[in-house]
């Protein structure tokens, strides 16, 4: 890469120029990173951002546009829902959830992914064989259809969302790490590393988890606005954590049918939603740059 | 080729086996399939009588042997709710299903061609970071929202187009837009991506400098090989065409097989669930073997030996 010189460029314009370039190059990590903060300061700080109780109805205040429009109130920044619940103390809570199932459950299928794709890669045989062919059968299948068909089985609580989102998605990670895995134990540090009579386990965890990190990294943040979608696409069904608790998805559901009256009800959590998903999917674009040269402006 | 075609067509009836198998467990994953069979609130007698008579006191081998039996037959037992062949309800509304999910995939396919190849031979123009900007709100649009949204201005605001329903052309536009949502977002990304490698190849340049016009190279010499990724997404993206479709049925009230899949999971009719399962596992099988048999006329040097 060079840099075009123009009439009067001198030192100091270049400087600002690659300055420009740096700045606009982690513009996402800023924009992406900062949405992000701002949405885990949100959960963390749910009870003391919320001046209503989320789930606490009020008949009266019901349908309340948002206070910038004509017949907002101002105790109801967002506006109230149908059932005069605040909408603002719905979203605050809701990240709550979306964030909980989203990081629980990647932590979950990460670590069953990751552990079997591990043991697959290094040892072969058997073990490779049957989880391939597992693997196989659990993606013929989409996601959805499959998380749909095992709810549908257990019923709807939090607790059965994290399990069935986490354990559902061990395939993604399992084939990432024993692909790498398969190419890293062929590695000459590997060899040397069996020879000085290093034990396997040692092997897997000091030589070669280290190498793949930066792809299980990639993988997660790839993964968990997935997650975040399906846990929203979940309740919006009626399927995912059962009401009181405010969700993301479910305040989109109850807002369907007053898309005519009340905008207001499924556009803001929705809007929210793809923002905190969007901050996610900024973030891990910066991180797949910097930590995976080849995939760089893909 | 056809040694290929038959050692993948076992192959993929072993994997419908195992998904057959995962069907099958799901009426025990509440640990009680009686109970899970039948409505919420049946005395404990009469779960105890039903139990019997569907022989779930027997060796779960022998069970999933006669549900096999029976599967294989396209019998997966009543729906409760509608009294009814489970199986049947679901290929009666597949029709439906599969018109939605063609009509999105159409959809994906004329919007994230021609802006995936302009990305690519225009890199940084504004015509590629539309590309990018498209393929980001793929990523992130949640389906149902997106549908509720496209609902709110063209069926409320503009009137335009039903709110619901399956009469004609105009009711399939806003579920197809739903539907092919995430597949625009990473088809464009990885033809972009593809295009933009595949041209920078010494074969493309050897074509320039023959003096070659600029849209035979783009299209015999550059896409032609560009698009093999794309048809790998491809057989990747029936399942969220699928997955889209679920819940783009539910929002605009569509009869096909997901809204009643959606349906049969709040009425707990599993039977239902279960044929909906395989079945939408037979397709994507299906879907694959076909792919398979189209890798090997747009790139010849793939042969299945």
């Amino acid at each position: 890469m060079y840099t075009e010189v123009r009439p009067g460029a001198d030192a100091r314009t270049l400087q600002s120029e690659a300055k420009k370039r740096k700045f606009l190059r982690h513009l996402p990590l800023i924009v992406g990173g900062t949405l992000l903060l701002a949405v885990v300061l949100m959960a963390v700080f749910a009870p003391n951002l919320t001046p209503h109780d989320p789930a606490r109805q009020n008949i009266i205040y019901r349908l309340r546009p948002p206070a910038w429009v004509e017949g907002g109130l101002p105790q109801h920044p967002l506006g109230t829902d149908h059932l005069g619940r605040d909408i603002w103390s719905r979203i605050v809570h809701g990240s709550r959830i979306s964030l909980q199932v989203g990081a629980l459950a990647v932590l979950l299928g990460g670590a069953v992914g990751v552990t079997l794709g591990l043991l697959a890669g290094f040892f072969r045989g058997a073990v490779d064989a049957v989880l391939g062919r597992l693997a196989d059968v659990q993606q013929t299948l989409p996601f959805i259809v499959l998380i749909l068909a095992v709810v549908a089985a257990l019923g709807p609580s939090l607790l059965n969302l994290i399990l069935v989102l986490g354990l559902g998605s061990w395939v993604n990670y399992y084939r990432i790490v024993r692909g790498e895995v398969l190419a890293i134990r062929e590695q000459t540090y590997v060899e040397a590393a069996l020879a000085i009579g290093c034990s396997r386990a040692r092997i897997l965890l000091r030589y070669i988890l280290p190498n793949v990190l930066p792809s299980i990294i990639i993988a997660v943040t790839l993964f968990v606005p997935q997650i975040i979608l399906f846990e929203a696409a979940l309740s919006f069904l009626g399927l995912g954590v059962p009401p009181p608790t405010p969700t993301w998805g479910s305040m989109i559901a109850d807002g369907r049918g007053f898309v005519e009256t009340a905008w207001w009800m499924s556009v803001l959590p929705g809007g929210v939603l793809m923002a905190a998903v969007l901050a996610i999917n900024m973030v891990g674009e910066w991180l797949r740059d910097h930590l995976d040269p080849m995939q760089r402006g893909r | 080729m056809w040694g290929f075609l038959v050692r993948r067509g076992l192959y993929n009836v072993f994997v419908l086996l195992g998904v057959s198998l995962l069907t099958f467990g799901l009426i025990f994953l509440t640990g009680d399939p009686a109970a899970a069979l039948l409505p919420l609130g049946t005395p404990p007698e009469q779960i105890e009588s039903f139990r019997q008579q569907m022989g779930f006191d027997r060796p779960l081998l022998v069970q999933y042997g006669e549900f096999l039996w029976r599967a294989v037959q396209g019998d997966f037992g009543m729906s409760v709710r509608f009294r009814e062949s489970a199986m049947l309800l679901v290929v009666e509304r597949l029709p439906a299903t599969l018109k939605l999910a063609g009509a999105g995939m159409l959809v994906a396919l004329l919007v994230s061609m021609p802006l995936g190849v302009l990305a690519a031979t225009r890199r940084g123009s504004w015509v590629d970071h539309l590309a990018r900007f498209v393929a980001m709100l793929g990523q992130t649009m949640p389906g149902f929202w997106l549908a509720i949204m496209l609902m709110l201005v063209f069926s409320v605001r503009l009137r335009w187009l039903p709110i619901s329903g399956a009469e004609g052309w105009q009711s399939l536009v806003l579920p197809a837009l739903v539907v092919a949502a995430t597949p625009i977002g990473s088809m464009t990304r990885l033809l972009r991506s593809s295009l933009t490698e595949v041209l920078t190849r010494d074969y493309v340049r050897t074509a320039y400098a023959k003096g070659l016009a600029n849209q035979i190279v783009l299209v015999r010499h550059a896409l032609r090989n560009a698009l093999i990724p794309v048809v790998t997404m491809l057989a990747l993206q029936v399942g969220y065409l699928i997955g889209g479709a679920v819940v783009a049925e539910v929002v605009f009230a569509y009869p096909g097989m997901g809204r009643l899949a959606v349906q049969a999971i709040t009425n707990r009719d599993i039977t239902v669930i279960q044929s909906f399962v395989m079945v939408t596992a037979a397709l994507i099988v299906t879907v694959n073997m076909f792919l398979d048999v189209i890798y090997t006329l747009i790139d010849p040097r793939i042969r299945y030996e």
